[in-house]
């Protein structure tokens, strides 16, 4: 029974209802009088990118109560920006007028050999991890241990612009022998992110997969079947996390206020809280240097990193 | 009442609090089920704009490499807002309206497996079947979340419905309530207030009446009717004033009766005058003492001056005696007034100030003693004749003896010497007054110090007749010659019920006597003498001796008793004196009725037995 035609015109005539409705219409005036918009009217605006390390909406959703957080203590509008594909940070970084973003180790690396970009932070989990390592997984079934037991099969990459995704597991396959991957496998694509990948090995999308132990870790944690039904291959060595990257000519005392915000949030009890949700213990200095370690192994397997393609196609 | 009143209050008192309670609670429940229907209603809006968002994001799929495709950044934002739609679904998952709460939680994980695939449509890099294969994925999914929410809500809209319908039932009731309880509440509250009202007021117009009533002067007034609580003590109390009053009032009017019977009565005259201000001295009150004294009526009395009554000497004095009254003092005097006739008579007054109400006035006790004066003046002259008598008795004492040498010797004279006829004739008169000196002295001495009688019982009516008797013998003495002469009738009308009484009866003769011969000597040729006797009802015995000689004039009358008072030529003035005073020796009294040239008439009244005393004497 629709709504509407059970309550009549003389109920809604009714003063009762008319009270009601405009004590009701009050309160949707005065809660959208209190929407962020107005209350971030004339305040500066930080853009920050973010790379689908797992689907869009999840990753965004992961690094909201982090920038909102940042921006309550700079004063700032904190804008987050999500990026289809991890390689678009940097084709896009100047374009989308960014002014940091969160970058993954390869594309850390890559912005900072390309984009001249200011390494300023990385989390660090409670264990003191602030590195992670990549990951080349089958299903156990599937009972692929060899070069010869993967010729044929489906391999599944993240992006081409990830040291997990794609450097190590062709760092992998090179050592496996498998020199060209594109003819030996029967197929290879790239899922875009890392739970994809994990996934789609899982659900025998693809036989063969790549993909970062944190998210593996933590879609573990959630899913049982991971740890159940795949079997890793091989892993690599570890490498910086995601850190937090910031264009040149940002504002320095910006750069360095967001600096000393991210480098204490584990003694603000509102950023510790922040860091539980976000899945670290605190956030560390990350310098260049850190990326040397990406560097030296793209340089390892023969990558141009600065005149790198990373179109996945 | 108190209590009753009490009671009262209590039950407006929970009335109102129950009343307001349950309107209270009448209202959060109208509005409790409003906020149901308007967060239903919301839910509903919702779903709808989740469906409309899940549609968004469908054609942003549909769209995607197309010309019309919407860029990243849009596609992203379509589904968040796809996603925040679904999460305002989520809000009301704890609300105990949503009747889905539990399915709407497991939108939550077909929402994040859309989205998943929504991200995998826009992230993956494959061949053109992965890719179709991944839209596809993503489309379907799609479709079964709207499908999912299709199903749910198609649940939920009968569900809302009927939670609709409940509410709206509810409110409906709680309407009606609302409309009885404002049409009633104030009925029921008129009907308690009016009869505690009724109640009260009955009871204050019961005791406003029974108080006129007592105000009007009905003392006899009592609430009869039947009343409660504290009004039944207000008119027990009523009642016991009324008895009270009345009592009081009877006292009061048996105290005032009294004292108007005693101002009434008086035998002294009782004026009450101002005693300040130019009316000082004005009769306010006399009694009827005062105004048969003077000869007024009370009313002509009152309003009258005391100055109108005094004698005009004694008035000039009245506002010298009205201050010293003032002043505190209680005079007393003895004044002449004046009756309304002119005659003055003496009266003592006893004045002083009395108080009363806030004023001053003058009490004012007066007594007539005129009689107390003539008592008074006949005492001293008697006291004077007394002396008098004391004087004669002593003197005749001292001429008794000479004279009975001087008549002895006239009478040895008389006959030793020859003498003539005209000497002896001398000598025959000498001897006659100095024999008539010795009667008059023993007169004299009889009635200064009259013998003491001895008595002895007698019988009157014999001592009458033989008094009669000797009289006559009397008249036929030489020295009564000319009485015989006269044409005397006595006559005697004896009681023959006399019982014999104590007296002397030699002094009684003697009275008798005397009387019968006054009565002789009153009679100028005849006429008649009549003894009379009898005994009267209070057992005491009167003897009249009635004459119709010429009678006494009014002083005659006044003076006959009086010793030395005669109308005889050669009387001694002495012989009613005498008989007067023999009579009341023995505790009896002699009157004289008299009339001029009509006779007289002397009644001795004599008791028959004297007293002890007298009787041993």
């Amino acid at each position: 029974m629709p709504l509407n035609t059970t309550i009549c015109r003389k109920d809604i005539l009714n003063p009762v209802w008319c009270l009601l409705l405009f004590f009701l219409l009050v309160g949707c005036s005065d809660q959208q009088e209190g929407m962020p918009s107005a209350q971030n009217e004339g305040k500066a605006t930080l853009r920050i990118g973010l790379i689908p390390e797992i689907d869009i909406f999840s990753q965004k959703k992961r690094y909201e109560p982090l920038v909102k957080y940042l921006g309550g203590k700079l004063g700032v509008v904190v804008e987050l920006k999500i990026l289809s594909r991890y390689g678009n940070i940097l084709n896009n970084f100047a374009a989308d007028g960014l002014d940091g973003a969160f970058f993954g180790s390869f594309t850390g690396a890559l912005a900072f050999k390309k984009l001249g970009v200011t390494p300023l932070a990385r989390p660090e989990d409670k264990k003191g991890i602030s590195t992670y390592y990549g990951m080349v997984f089958v299903r156990k079934d599937s009972h692929i241990k060899s070069a010869e037991d993967m010729k044929g099969k489906r391999c599944a990459f993240v992006d081409k612009a990830t040291t997990a995704g794609w450097l190590l597991p062709l760092h992998f396959f090179l050592e496996l022998g498998i020199e060209d991957y594109q003819h030996w496998f029967a197929e290879t694509y790239f899922t875009g992110t890392h739970d994809n990948a994990i996934y789609d090995v899982l659900n025998s999308k693809a036989d063969i997969g790549a993909a970062k132990n944190t998210v593996f870790n933590r879609l573990a944690a959630k899913d049982s079947r991971l740890r159940e039904e795949l079997e890793i291959l091989s892993t690599s060595m570890p490498v910086p996390e995601n850190a937090l990257l910031v264009r040149p000519g940002l504002d320095e005392s910006l750069v360095a206020e967001l600096k000393k915000i991210l480098l204490g949030m584990d003694q603000d009890p509102e950023g510790k809280e922040i860091l539980a949700q976000f899945g670290a213990a605190r956030f560390i200095e990350t310098m260049a240097a850190d990326y040397q370690v990406v560097l030296d192994f793209a340089e390892h397997i023969g990558l141009d990193m600065t005149n790198y393609n990373d179109d996945n196609n | 009442m108190k209590r009753k009143a009490f009671i009262g209050l209590i039950i407006l008192s929970l009335c109102f609090v129950v009343g307001g309670i349950y309107i209270t609670a009448g209202m959060n429940r109208v509005v409790s089920k409003l906020q149901d229907i308007i967060l239903l209603q919301q839910m509903h809006s919702q779903r709808k704009t989740l469906v409309e968002k899940i549609k968004e994001v469908q054609t942003d799929l549909l769209l995607k490499d197309s010309p019309h495709a919407v860029n990243f950044d849009t596609f992203v934002q379509h589904g968040e807002e796809m996603a925040e739609t679904l999460n305002g679904c989520f809000s009301c998952h704890d609300h105990p309206v949503n009747p889905l709460g539990e399915k709407i939680g497991k939108l939550r994980l077909i929402l994040e497996a859309y989205q998943g695939k929504l991200s995998r449509v826009y992230t993956l890099r494959a061949n053109s079947k992965r890719l179709g294969d991944a839209k596809k994925n993503a489309y379907d999914a799609g479709e079964d979340l709207q499908h999912a929410i299709g199903r749910i809500f198609l649940k939920a809209d009968i569900q809302i419905a009927e939670r609709t319908a409940q509410a709206q039932l509810s409110i409906a009731a709680t309407r009606k309530l609302f409309i009885v309880l404002v049409t009633l509440g104030p009925f029921f509250v008129l009907l308690v207030s009016a009869y505690f009202f009724g109640h009260f007021t009955r009871g204050v117009k019961v005791l406003a009446t029974a108080f006129s009533k007592i105000q009007e002067g009905d003392l006899e007034y009592r609430i009869a009717a039947k009343m409660d609580d504290e009004f039944r003590h207000l008119a027990d109390a009523f009642n016991n004033m009324g008895r009270s009053l009345k009592e009081q009032c009877r006292r009061v009017e048996s105290i005032q009766q009294r004292y108007r019977m005693l101002f009434e009565s008086a035998a002294d005259s009782i004026f009450i005058m101002e005693a300040e201000g130019e009316e000082a001295g004005r009769i306010i009150s006399a009694n009827k003492a005062a105004a048969d004294a003077h000869g007024y009526s009370v009313e002509e009395l009152t309003g009258m001056h005391i100055r109108d009554l005094d004698d005009p000497v004694v008035a000039t004095k009245i506002p010298g005696r009205i201050r010293r009254i003032l002043n505190g003092e209680w005079i007393k005097e003895v004044v002449l007034h004046r009756k309304k006739d002119g005659t003055f008579f003496p009266m003592e007054i006893s004045a002083g100030l009395l108080e009363y109400d806030g004023n001053r006035y003058v009490l004012a006790f007066d007594r007539d003693i005129t009689e107390r004066v003539k008592a008074d003046e006949a005492l001293q002259r008697s006291r004077q004749l007394a002396m008098v008598g004391e004087m004669a008795a002593g003197l005749a004492h001292e001429i008794k003896n000479p004279l009975a040498g001087i008549k002895v010797s006239i009478e040895i004279l008389a006959e030793e010497l020859d003498l003539g006829q005209e000497d002896k004739e001398v000598f025959l008169r000498i001897i006659q007054e100095v024999n008539r000196l010795e009667n008059l002295v023993k007169n004299l001495l009889n009635y200064a110090r009259p013998p003491k009688p001895h008595f002895e019982l007698v019988d009157l009516n014999m001592l009458l007749a033989n008094s009669v008797k000797n009289t006559q013998v009397v008249l036929k003495s030489p020295n009564h010659f000319a009485d015989l002469k006269k044409g005397i009738l006595f006559l005697t009308e004896l009681s023959p019920e006399l019982p014999p009484i104590h007296a002397d009866a030699s002094q009684l003769q003697q009275v008798f006597l005397n009387l019968l011969l006054n009565g002789i000597d009153a009679i100028a040729e005849s006429g008649t003498i009549t003894v009379h006797s009898s005994l009267d009802q209070a057992g005491s015995i009167q003897v009249v001796i009635k004459d119709n000689g010429r009678g006494f004039d009014e002083e005659g009358l006044q003076k006959a008793f009086q010793p030395f008072f005669t109308t005889k030529s050669k009387g001694t003035g002495l012989g009613l004196a005498i008989s007067k005073r023999l009579v009341e020796q023995h505790k009896g009294h002699v009157e004289l009725t008299s009339s001029k040239g009509e006779g007289s008439a002397f009644t001795i009244t004599l008791a028959v037995k004297q007293d002890n005393e007298v009787f041993i004497q």
